[in-house]
Formats: C-alpha cells, sequence, structure tokens
C-alpha cells in the first residue's frame, strides 16, 4: 500500500470552493436560521427575536444569535424536522402552514479536507450518525474507507457535525455547493 | 503534482499536533507554522487492540503532544485506527490518579471508609500488612493478583515471578483469561505450543478471507484495511464473513452468514464432512502430519459446581482426548450433513456449501480470523479446534496465505499474558506449573530452592471472584485492567466478592476506574509512554518503546509497584523452613533481594537510553532502583526461551538492544532472524531440511485433529428471557473506555453505550429507536436505549450492546458460565428480555 498522495486537485477546489463561497479566512458564514425561515433578508424584516422558537425546540439546537434572531448551533445536536419551532413562530419567519411539503432548507453537509479518512486513519463516525445514509463510505484500495455525501439523500440535519472528531464537517447552503 | 513522502509524514504529523492540541488546520503550510519542528519523535507502539501498530510519538516540553501512524512500521505501513490517532491525549484526562488513595476513617485504614490521600509508604505498609495477615492465617492460596495483556512485557513477567516463587501462590490471572484463553487451549491441544503458526503477510497472500466471529471492520481497522486491499486488487478474491448479526465486514462479504448463536459448532463439522465426502482431503499432508482424535463430551458449563447444569453434566471440565481412526472421525462428522447445518444454523443450504467449497478448493490459499465470537464461547476450544481441524485436512497451514489466524484482542495479550507465564497454570515460554520439570527448570533459573513453585493451578479470572466473594481469596490486586466491569456477573459474584469484609482489595490504574473506586486501596499508576515498555502481538512480533515523557505526580508503573512492593516481605515470612533450609544463602533476604537482586535482574547498570539521532530519554525505574530493570528482566526472561538447555524450543528472541533498535521481530528469532511462518521448512529454522512440516511442539511432530460435536449453549431464550444478549465493543473505545472515554473527541463520537434491536423486535415491544428501556435478565438489568439503525444489524431475537460504557454497565447483566477447558467466559450468549424504562 503506497502512502504517496496527490493533493494537488484538492488544493485547486480548496480555493476554488472558499472563491464562490465568497470565504476569504476572516469574515464569520452567515448563520443559519431555523427551518423553514424565509430568505434572510425578509427574514430580518419578519423575526421579532421573540424566542418562540429556541423555547419550542425539543432538541435544543435554536440558539439566540446576535441581535437576538435565531440561530441553529448544530454543536447541540441535530434538526429532526418535527416543525415545533415553525408552529411557534406568530410572525411567519418560519412557516409550514402553507408550504408544508416544502424543503425545510437547503442546507446540505460537507466534508472539508481535515477529514481523518483521506488522512489515512480509520474513522466513519459521521455516515454513522446519518439516518438519511447520505454519507457513506466507500471501501478503496489503500485501506481505508473514503466518505462520499448523496446530495440527494442530504437533509442537512446537522446529525454529523458534533461527533467529527476534527471537526471538519460544516453544513452549507447547497446553492453555494460547488457542482461536481 | 504528488507530495514525497516524507513531505507527507511531516504535515500528518503536523495535523495531528495540531488537532492534539485542540486546533484544527487544513493545510500544510498552517500546521507547520503553529507547531513549528521542535516535537521529538520517537517510535512507539499503540497502547490497544492485538494488531500492534507502530505509531510515531511526538513529545514536546515533556508532554506527548502528537502522535501518527509509523510509516517504517510493518504492521499499518502509517495508517492508524481513530483511536490510535488520539493517543496522545489518554495520559491526560483530568481525573488522572497522582496519589495513592486508601478508605480511612478517623485517620485509619476502614474498608467503608471514604477514599483519602496517602503516602506510598503508609499504603504499602497497610497492604503489605493485610497480605501477610492472610499468609499467616490461610497460607498462599489466599493472595491473589489479577493482571493484565495490557501489562509491558517485563511487567507481566515480574509479577507472574513475585507470586508464584516469591509468595508461592499460583493465584494470578490476567484479563486475557476473558479474551484469549479458548485460543490458547486450541493451540496446546492441536500444536502443543501456543500462538499463530502464520502472520500478517498472509493478509496479502491468501486468495480469500473467512470471518469467524471477527469484526475486523471495527476491531482491528488497520488489518481490516490490508484485507480491503488485497480484496480490491487481487483477481477471483474473495471474502466470506460468518456472524451472529451483520456488522460493517458484511459491506465487503462476498459470502454473508448470519448463524443461530453457537451452531458455528454444527457448521465447521458439516465443511470436514465435506471435504471428506468429496474426497477433497490432502492425503498425504494428513497421513503425515496428522493424527485422530475425539474429546470427552457433555462437559458443563464452567459455572459453581452446585448449579443445575454442572450437576447434569457428566463429564464435567473434562478434555481428555481418545485416538481414532480416520474412518472414525469421518463417521463422526458424517452426522453433520448441509440439510442439518442449515437447519441448525438457520443459514441457506447454498451459502454454506459456497464456504464448504472454497476451503475444498485445493487452488485457494485461505486466511481464517477469528477473535471473541470463537473464544468467548462455552465450546471455544473446541471451536478453535473445529477450524484447525479444516485446515489441516486440507494442509492449508503454515504457509503463505493459507492460515488459520487467532486475532487477539490486547497489545500484549500474546506478549505478555501468554508468553511471561501470567496465567493461573503457566511459567515462562509455555511451560506449566503441573509439570515437574517445568517446576524445577523455573527454580533452577531462578536460583530457587525446589518445591517453591505450587504444583497446583491457580484459581482463574472467574474462579477468584467467587473465591473473593467465598471468603477464601483475602489479599487481592488488581492491575492495569478494569476487571469489575469487564468480568461477567457483576451483581452475583465481582461486587459482592470485593466488599466482602473478609477482603483487602487494591487496584492500581492511571484512573478512579469503577474497579478501582470498589477496592480499599487505589495505587496510582504510570501509563505507556510514561515507562519503557515492550508489547507482543497476535503475529509473535515483540516491540519495545522508550519512556517519553515521566508520569505525572507520584504514578509509578506496575513493575515498580510490584518490585517495590516485593521489599516488603522478609523470605521467611513467605518461605517454609524446609526450603529455607536448601538455599540457607537467601536467609535473612528480602523477597526482592532473592527474585530481583539475584544478580541476574540486577545485572545491568543504569545507562543512557538514546536513540539514533542521539536524543536522550528518562527511565524511571533506573533511577529508583540503581540498575537497568527493564533489561534485567528481558535477559532473565531470555534464559527460559533463548538459552541452549531450555525444556521447549521455539519462542527464541533477540537480544533487548535489538529491539530497541527495530520495528519489531517475530519469534522464534534465531540468528538474528526472525520466522514469518511456523511449523514448515524452509520458512521455520525448526524444521530441518527433508522434515516438509513438523508440528514440533508435540513430540511425535503431528498435529491433532480432534472431533467436537455440537453442545447447546448454556443459557439460551425461552418464554421469560426470550432474547438473545451478545456483548462486545466499538471502533471508537478500547475496552471498558477507562482512556478512550477521556478523550473528548472519542467521547463525542461514540458517547454512550445502546441496545442494538431489530426494528421488527422493537416495534413488538412498543419501543421506538432512541426510547429508554432496561434490559434484564436472571442476575441484574440496566437502563439504555434502543437502537433500530447505525452500523450492526442484529437479526431477530438477538440484541446486541457495546460494554465500554461505565454508565451501563452491562456484565450485570451477563453469566459467569465459561468454556469448561479454558475458564474463559461466553460473553456472547445469555437469555434477555427488554422493556419501556
Amino acid at each position: 500500500m503506497g502512502l504517496a498522495i496527490d493533493k494537488s486537485s484538492q488544493a485547486v477546489s480548496l480555493s476554488r470552493r472558499s472563491f464562490f463561497r465568497g470565504d476569504f479566512g476572516s469574515r464569520k458564514p452567515a448563520p443559519i436560521r431555523p427551518p423553514w425561515s424565509l430568505d434572510e433578508t425578509a427574514f430580518l424584516e419578519v423575526c421579532t427575536g421573540c424566542d418562540d422558537c429556541r423555547q419550542a425546540c425539543p432538541e435544543r439546537i435554536i440558539i439566540r444569535g446576535a441581535g437576538a434572531y435565531p440561530e441553529i448551533d448544530f454543536s447541540h445536536g441535530e434538526c429532526t424536522f418535527c416543525t415545533a419551532c415553525a408552529e411557534a413562530c406568530r410572525t411567519d419567519a418560519l412557516s409550514v402552514k402553507d408550504n408544508h411539503t416544502l424543503a425545510p432548507w437547503t442546507l446540505r453537509a460537507r466534508i472539508g479536507d481535515a477529514c481523518l479518512s483521506t488522512q489515512g486513519v480509520t474513522c466513519r463516525v459521521c455516515g454513522d450518525r446519518c439516518d438519511a445514509r447520505a454519507i457513506r463510505f466507500e471501501l478503496a484500495v489503500g485501506g481505508i474507507a473514503r466518505p462520499i455525501i448523496d446530495k440527494t439523500a442530504c437533509t442537512g440535519c446537522g446529525a454529523c457535525i458534533a461527533p467529527c472528531p476534527v471537526g471538519t464537517v460544516e453544513i452549507v447552503q447547497s446553492e453555494l455547493e460547488e457542482q461536481p | 503534482m504528488s507530495i514525497t513522502r516524507r513531505d507527507f509524514i511531516k504535515t500528518q504529523a503536523a495535523l495531528a499536533a495540531a488537532t492534539a492540541a485542540g486546533t484544527t488546520l487544513s493545510g500544510t503550510t498552517d500546521a507547520k507554522a503553529a507547531i513549528g519542528d521542535d516535537i521529538r519523535w520517537d517510535k512507539g507502539v499503540c497502547r490497544f487492540c492485538g494488531t500492534g501498530c507502530g505509531v510515531l510519538v511526538g513529545t514536546k516540553q515533556g508532554r506527548v503532544v502528537a502522535t501518527q501512524g509509523d510509516p517504517d512500521a510493518p504492521v499499518n505501513k502509517g495508517l492508524n485506527c481513530i483511536k490510535g490517532y488520539f493517543l496522545s491525549k489518554i495520559m491526560y484526562g483530568q481525573d488522572r490518579l497522582t496519589m495513592p488513595l486508601l478508605r480511612k476513617k478517623n485517620g485509619v485504614f476502614d474498608k467503608d471508609g471514604t477514599f483519602e490521600e496517602v503516602s506510598w509508604d503508609e499504603a504499602f505498609d497497610v497492604m503489605a500488612a493485610k497480605w501477610k495477615e492472610a499468609l499467616k492465617k490461610k497460607g498462599p492460596t489466599s493472595v491473589g493478583m489479577f493482571g493484565s495483556g495490557q501489562w509491558t512485557v517485563w511487567e507481566g513477567y515480574a509479577a507472574a515471578k513475585f507470586m508464584k516463587a516469591g509468595l508461592r501462590t499460583n493465584n494470578i490471572d490476567p484479563n486475557a483469561r476473558h479474551c484469549m484463553a479458548s485460543a490458547v487451549g486450541a493451540f496446546m491441544r492441536a500444536f502443543g505450543i501456543d500462538e499463530p503458526m502464520g502472520c500478517y503477510d498472509d493478509l496479502e497472500h491468501a486468495d480469500a478471507f473467512v470471518l469467524w466471529g471477527a469484526n475486523m471492520a471495527e476491531m482491528h481497522p488497520i488489518l481490516w484495511s490490508r484485507l480491503t486491499d488485497t480484496r480490491l486488487t487481487k483477481p477471483g478474491c474473495e471474502v466470506h464473513v460468518l456472524s451472529t448479526f451483520e456488522h460493517r465486514c458484511f459491506e465487503l462479504a462476498d459470502n454473508d452468514i448470519i448463524f443461530t448463536p453457537q451452531s458455528d459448532l454444527a457448521i465447521l463439522n458439516y465443511i470436514a464432512n465435506y471435504i471428506i465426502e468429496n474426497k477433497a482431503y490432502d492425503q498425504d499432508f494428513v497421513e503425515k502430519h496428522v493424527n485422530f482424535t475425539k474429546t470427552a463430551t457433555d462437559i458443563g458449563y464452567g459455572l459453581r459446581p452446585e448449579h443445575p447444569l454442572q450437576k447434569a453434566a457428566k463429564n464435567p471440565n473434562k478434555g481428555k482426548l481418545t485416538k481414532i481412526t480416520f474412518d472414525e472421525y469421518a463417521a463422526s462428522v458424517a452426522d453433520y450433513t448441509l440439510e442439518k447445518a442449515s437447519e441448525m444454523s438457520g443459514v441457506p443450504a447454498e451459502k454454506l456449501e459456497r464456504l464448504a467449497k472454497l476451503y475444498a478448493d485445493p487452488n485457494k490459499k485461505i486466511a481464517s480470523y477469528w477473535t471473541m465470537g470463537f473464544n468467548q464461547h462455552t465450546r471455544g476450544v473446541w471451536v478453535n479446534g473445529l477450524l484447525y481441524n479444516v485446515h489441516l485436512l486440507m494442509g492449508k497451514i503454515s504457509e503463505p496465505g493459507n492460515s488459520p489466524f487467532s486475532l487477539t484482542g490486547q497489545p500484549s495479550a500474546c506478549g505478555t499474558a501468554r508468553e511471561v507465564g501470567t496465567f493461573a497454570h503457566r511459567l515462562p515460554a509455555d511451560l506449566v506449573v503441573m509439570k515437574e520439570p517445568h517446576r524445577d527448570f523455573a527454580e533452577k533459573t531462578w536460583n530457587l530452592p525446589k518445591g517453591t513453585i505450587p504444583p497446583k493451578p491457580g484459581f482463574h479470572a472467574v474462579l477468584q471472584h467467587r473465591m473473593l466473594k467465598d471468603g477464601k481469596l483475602n489479599a487481592y490486586w488488581v492491575q492495569c485492567t478494569n476487571n469489575m466491569q469487564a468480568a461477567p456477573n457483576m451483581n452475583e459474584e465481582g461486587y459482592p466478592g470485593y466488599r466482602n469484609p473478609d477482603n483487602f482489595i487494591t487496584v492500581s490504574d492511571p484512573y478512579p476506574t469503577v474497579t478501582a473506586m470498589a477496592a480499599d486501596l487505589i495505587l496510582p499508576t504510570a501509563m505507556w509512554m510514561e515507562k519503557e515498555g515492550a508489547y507482543g502481538n497476535a503475529e509473535r512480533r515483540t516491540q519495545f518503546w522508550r519512556q517519553q515523557v515521566d508520569a505525572p505526580g507520584e504514578a509509578k508503573s506496575d513493575i515498580w509497584q510490584v518490585v517495590e512492593f516485593s521489599k516488603r516481605f522478609k523470605i521467611e515470612e513467605v518461605w517454609p523452613e524446609e526450603l529455607l533450609a536448601q538455599k540457607p544463602e537467601h536467609r535473612g533476604k528480602t523477597v526482592y533481594d532473592v527474585l530481583f537482586a539475584n544478580g541476574v535482574v540486577n545485572k545491568f547498570p543504569v545507562q543512557q537510553i538514546t536513540d539514533n539521532a542521539g536524543n536522550v530519554y528518562n527511565n524511571s525505574e533506573s533511577k529508583d532502583f540503581g540498575f537497568y530493570l527493564q533489561k534485567g528482566i528481558f535477559e532473565e526472561y531470555r534464559l527460559f526461551n533463548s538459552a541452549p538447555n531450555i525444556p521447549k524450543k521455539g519462542h527464541e528472541m533477540a537480544d533487548f538492544e535489538t529491539y530497541h533498535n527495530s520495528r519489531g521481530l517475530r519469534w522464534p528469532v534465531i540468528g538474528g532472524k526472525e520466522t514469518l511462518w511456523r511449523f514448515r521448512e524452509g520458512y521455520d529454522p525448526h524444521v530441518k531440511s527433508g522434515e516438509s512440516v513438523k508440528f514440533y511442539g508435540k513430540p511425535d511432530g503431528r498435529a491433532n485433529i480432534i472431533f467436537a460435536p455440537f453442545e447447546p449453549a448454556a443459557e439460551s431464550p425461552d418464554a421469560e428471557y426470550d432474547l438473545w444478549l451478545s456483548t462486545g465493543r466499538v471502533l471508537e473505545h478500547w475496552h471498558s473506555g477507562s482512556m478512550t472515554r477521556r478523550v473528548p473527541e472519542l467521547y463525542r463520537a461514540y458517547p454512550d453505550a445502546k441496545l442494538y434491536m431489530h426494528p421488527e423486535d422493537a416495534k413488538a415491544r412498543g419501543l421506538k429507536r432512541g426510547q429508554e428501556v432496561k434490559v434484564q435478565t436472571r442476575r441484574g438489568e440496566v437502563a439504555t436505549r434502543v437502537e433500530t439503525r447505525g452500523r450492526n444489524k442484529v437479526p431477530k431475537g438477538l440484541v446486541y450492546m457495546p460494554w465500554f460504557d461505565a454508565g451501563q454497565l452491562v456484565n450485570k447483566l451477563t453469566l459467569d458460565a465459561t468454556d469448561p477447558l479454558s475458564k474463559e467466559t461466553d460473553f456472547k450468549k445469555c437469555a434477555c428480555r427488554v422493556v419501556r424504562a
């Protein structure tokens, strides 16, 4: 089993990805709003920061963010899409009333470059937590199974975020994801 | 652009260090800038499983800050599992013990008191008084020790010598009894010498792999990586996976076999039957190298003698072998037809036949692997033997790729627990206490009077807990293992034994484990890289490491504790006059003087320890004792395995310094050369030219094929307790979790144990995934949560629960039924029920 690893393709895609995300290293990423939220501009107009959604969340993953607006913090757990937050919302900043069939959000998981599985370490923690089976590990020559994310299956629930031992799984807006 | 190997290593090292330091870096330049170049790297060995991965250990300012897979280690070639990746953090849990702790009330020892910090002097004073009191009242059988396959080679050797020669008791047993004893029993019965004939190179040489009760993907992930690599790159390679439930290895299975617990006995006899019926066996090999035998049957379940199952057994604990002819053997296995095996196992006939055909194919080289599925089995020695039968019938053994291979669970189950004689019946290098010539040799080598070592085996692991409960074992010392959590039937045996007011329990551990908290005295222990060490892995590879850092506070290594404690005993206090009269020169000395300051162990002066780069390393024991203790012990041990006059050849080892300068060597090491495949001419120097194959552990050079039938498990599901309960491990945690659960990343990765259950079984009980439940057996109950998905997919009628979680002590549930021959517990089979919490 050889250990020479070609990192050049990763390096290119990393910078391209960062470029498209507008992430130049210093800026904080945009906060993640609760599921079924209006788009960011409309959300900030409608949401009163009343805290009802946060208190309704049984998973306690909604926190008070900047300006008292609610944000999702996946380090506390995952979204089960139970709709409690949206049902609690009095201003329809988040709402499932009319459009329940619509996707709660367009978030998807992304595995970063620090992933242990790409560095000769057997770790499959994120895949084990993925109930949607969107993160699969493909057995590979060289011995360590590699993670593959099925973006159509991923619900952006965030279950894979907290347990990652090196903190390299993140949740991003899927429209900002680079096309394969 | 591909980066060079050197760059790769450097980047990995920096990333590993960054992770350990709590930061996450993604690129080469970031990592280097953040860590700098001032880390000292040295070769080491992983602290966890029996694979024996080489790791590079990075130290900075007296602290291990990073580890990484060693690219030069032949075992893992730079790869690592997630536990190995976080090794650098196992020594730095917040509740690390740094002072001895004694239960006290009003300033004195009290069994019902609370733990208070005491000095080593006070700790050993109280402990020695208790041990001497027990010895005086009831003699050597009232003291005992429980050790570990995680002890270093010299720690196990020193402890065994102290107990067997010093205190004259064979009441020492390792936790490897829970793990490898059945494998040992089968090696001795079939080959007359312990440990596998093959090696990890078979992972590349084999054409097909069969897993029998081994979840390598989680428990031996690096070996699984090598196996996967072969499966994906070698044309025609197949993998057959047998288990009582579906696990990660099934992802690679070409033939997936889920069988009813215990029916592996029937499946293996069917395969032998298939080979014979189709005349596929290697007649020449069988005629020249094999004896046919059968074993005594109806042997009970290793339970207390008054247990109804023990009383019902015709031949309890009997392992007698009777010679039979080939035809008699063929007639015995003839009962195990395909139909019968399929019916008993619940496995579709075509899957069993495919497996039998694979073994019977003369052109396929087959490596068979097993771990606890075989060993933790009330017929563990039998089932190990039944697999050897298949390999021996085909002559598929002792050559590259043809390899029945017992994987070990612990880093030095082989090197320490088995090789230096820490079992209740063993002495160093495969010698046993029952044989007078073996005792004579040991006594002569150790310069002891004849008759020092008692001839009767001591209390084995499960028996120790029973004897503690019964008040027959009163002074007890546990080192390097968390046996309260690990041993079966904690409610009825382990806990009442420890808390029996007649007993004084000492536990040595780096952390306040379940076992430590049940003790009367806790001794703080230096661990892993805080001492110079040696482990022996599953492929007979002996590997050394240097002490990288000093232990915190007053923590001391296990070997320091044993050797220092031996100073507390005058030889007159532990030996009778008739022994002293034989060796009057020992009069007035301490046990320490006789065993360790004996001119052999203390032969090597303190030396400066350096690596090839000139870095200087500490050796705390050298400093404290004034001689190079580890080297002295190892060289004395070599008098048992490498001196010209030894009773059992085949375990030869190189000298001490050679190992410090290598990535390990596989014994027998003769003329500086290691042995990859044993018993075959051209590979094993003990087999002479023209002998082709010689199983030299047996006097006639022939291995035993041993017929053993199917016999049922000790406890099976019934109307009241309707599910099989199987217990085991997970990738992220090592054994009882005392180290890995203190690493935040590993804790987060798999925080709590859970109960894997079939969705329909859950539904039938009105249970939802994640719901709190109680698992109940006749011995106790444990609260947990139901998991109906995830990495293990159990069949209907069986539940699986890991035992790493100190908050969910699954061994309150298990039954202390053992293999009557190996005395190893069956942790895989008992009956339980699951109800809403």
